[in-house]
């Protein structure tokens, strides 16, 4: 019998995930007794012979195809469809502060976006560029605008482009050519967004408890969709946070030279209180890095900002300067050490 | 069936052509549900899915770029429905993965010898896995997919992956253990 070792060895050797020292260690082991040879050649036969599996499921297609048929006339309908279950974030009665910030949020109706726009039909050509886990996308719009798609975002316009209007979900990064006549809008959910020229991101992704818009160079204007009464104004430099909870809203000074490190690739620490660079460098790394001691977080720090930036050094760097220890944990990374006083 | 060219499959999509559709449904259905069949067994849930991913390929139908045939497509939009569907339903827990070794059953004698009895039980056997376990196996014995890339669609850890992989072939092995020595 071959304990759990050598069955994983037999399984990545069959697979093809085997290394060549791997390689060697098996055969000297099947080599080594009669049994081990046995239970090494029973695998291979047990792979060999599982090749049959033949999926023969016989669906009905005619069937299914009139199911489908059906399926896609709903969608065409002018009406509203019914909002998909699964991940909207309903927004209760609010203040109106509140509520233009909601034009702030991307909500995420799974797909079912065009249930805010009757007009739009799903007959009509639409482009539709979504990005998927670790994907990002630089899209040029029929109008000279570009956005930059970060993972898990969804875009869609109509095809001809005459008004700008976008349909967005996710996080994307907006550059919009300035057009006098013509202003550029952003729908999600209820929420309307309309700038006439100007570069600006917008996060906004479900499981998040806020929704933050970062404006970059230009004007943003808000409004309420519905009675386009109220407006909210952002400027560079100035970023505007919509905290779903409680439904605060905020202005902020937006001084994080990486809140669009996602789309620049490039992250810039100078002299950074290192509890803020943690924040970041979760974000842009997607990990979770704790501190084995509050103090940590109150030291600053700089990296030279690079390209491409690498986790290992840039914490190999933090670690040299506040002097911590590196303990690589299950979802990140802990780093010990006294820190630093207030 | 017989289908046009891919160039012209597509021009005809992206002219809102839904006959077009309706081809490629009455050609690729059944391969997108035996695609999706091998990770999940309930055959209604397989029948929706495969219906989803015709949806979406109607949906996405301005943007796609396919190199390779609509088939593999297809077939690669159809694992990854089947795959984004055990992900959202549970996450992955420690029992899911571990093969109830004790619950399945010998092979009898008198079945030992009967060849086209073979295919069934080794369906059987690999029916038998646990949904996430039978989804490694599957990506690696029938997708060739490596272990880096399982580990990635299914967002789970390649020393999992190395672990369901061992666990599959000890239940296999365990079930299928007559017919083994019939061809030795």
């Amino acid at each position: 019998m071959g304990d759990a070792k050598y069955l994983d060895l037999i399984a990545k050797y069959l697979s093809g995930n085997i290394s060549e020292t791997e390689r060697s260690d098996l055969l000297a082991w099947a080599a080594a007794s009669e049994s081990n040879k046995l239970f090494f050649d029973e695998m291979i036969q047990l792979w060999s012979i599982s090749a049959d599996y033949e999926e023969s499921f016989e669906p009905d297609v005619e069937a299914a195809w009139n199911k489908l048929d059906g399926k896609l006339k709903v969608l065409e309908k002018p009406a509203p469809a019914e909002p998909k279950q699964a991940k909207i974030v309903r927004l209760s009665p609010l203040r109106w502060v509140a509520r233009i910030a909601a034009v702030l949020l991307i909500l995420a109706a799974a797909g079912y976006w065009w249930n805010t726009e009757p007009e739009i039909l799903f007959g009509e050509q639409m482009v539709a560029i979504e990005t998927q886990e670790t994907d990002r996308q630089e899209h040029h719009l029929p109008d000279g605008s570009i956005v930059w798609l970060n993972e898990n975002t969804s875009l869609s316009y109509k095809k001809g482009f005459k008004e700008r209007i976008v349909h967005l979900e996710g996080e994307a990064f907006f550059d919009v050519e300035r057009m006098e006549d013509s202003p550029f809008t952003i729908l999600s959910g209820d929420a309307k967004t309309t700038v006439l020229g100007t570069s600006f991101n917008v996060r906004a992704y479900p499981e998040e408890e806020q929704v933050e818009v970062t404006v970059e160079t230009g004007k943003v204007r808000f409004e309420e969709q519905a009675t386009e009464e109220k407006k909210i104004v952002l400027q560079a430099g100035k970023a505007g946070l919509y905290i779903k909870e409680t439904n605060e809203v905020k202005v902020v000074d937006q001084k994080d030279p990486n809140v669009i490190a996602w789309k620049t690739r490039r992250l810039v620490f100078e002299k950074e209180v290192f509890g803020n660079s943690i924040q970041t460098l979760e974000r842009y790394f997607n990990t979770k890095i704790q501190v084995s001691n509050s103090n940590i977080l109150n030291c600053t720090w700089t990296s030279k900002p690079e390209e491409n930036p690498d986790l290992a050094k840039l914490l190999e760097v933090a670690a040299f300067t506040m002097d911590l220890e590196i303990v690589p944990v299950q979802n990140g990374y802990l780093l010990k050490g006294n820190g630093c006083s207030n | 069936m017989h289908l046009e060219k891919l160039d012209d499959i597509l021009t005809r999509l992206r002219a809102d052509d839904k006959t077009v559709l309706k081809e490629l449904f009455q050609a690729y259905y059944t391969p997108v549900c035996n695609a999706i069949h091998r990770f999940i067994r309930d055959k209604n849930l397989v029948e929706d899915l495969a219906q989803e991913v015709f949806l979406r390929f109607w949906d996405k139908r301005q943007k796609i770029n396919i190199t390779s045939s609509v088939k593999a497509y297809l077939h690669r939009m159809a694992v990854n429905e089947a795959l984004a569907h055990l992900r959202k339903n549970k996450r992955y827990h420690e029992e899911e993965f571990t093969a109830d070794i004790s619950s399945g059953e010998e092979v009898g004698a008198e079945e030992q010898y009967l060849y086209t009895e073979l295919e069934d039980n080794i369906k059987a056997a690999i029916d038998s896995l646990p949904p996430k376990c039978r989804a490694v196996f599957q990506l690696s014995r029938y997708e060739e997919l490596t272990y880096k890339e399982i580990a990635e669609r299914m967002e789970i850890s390649v020393k999992t992956v190395e672990n369901q992989m061992g666990k599959a072939l000890k239940v296999l092995r365990q079930k299928l253990k007559s017919y083994l020595h019939i061809f030795l």
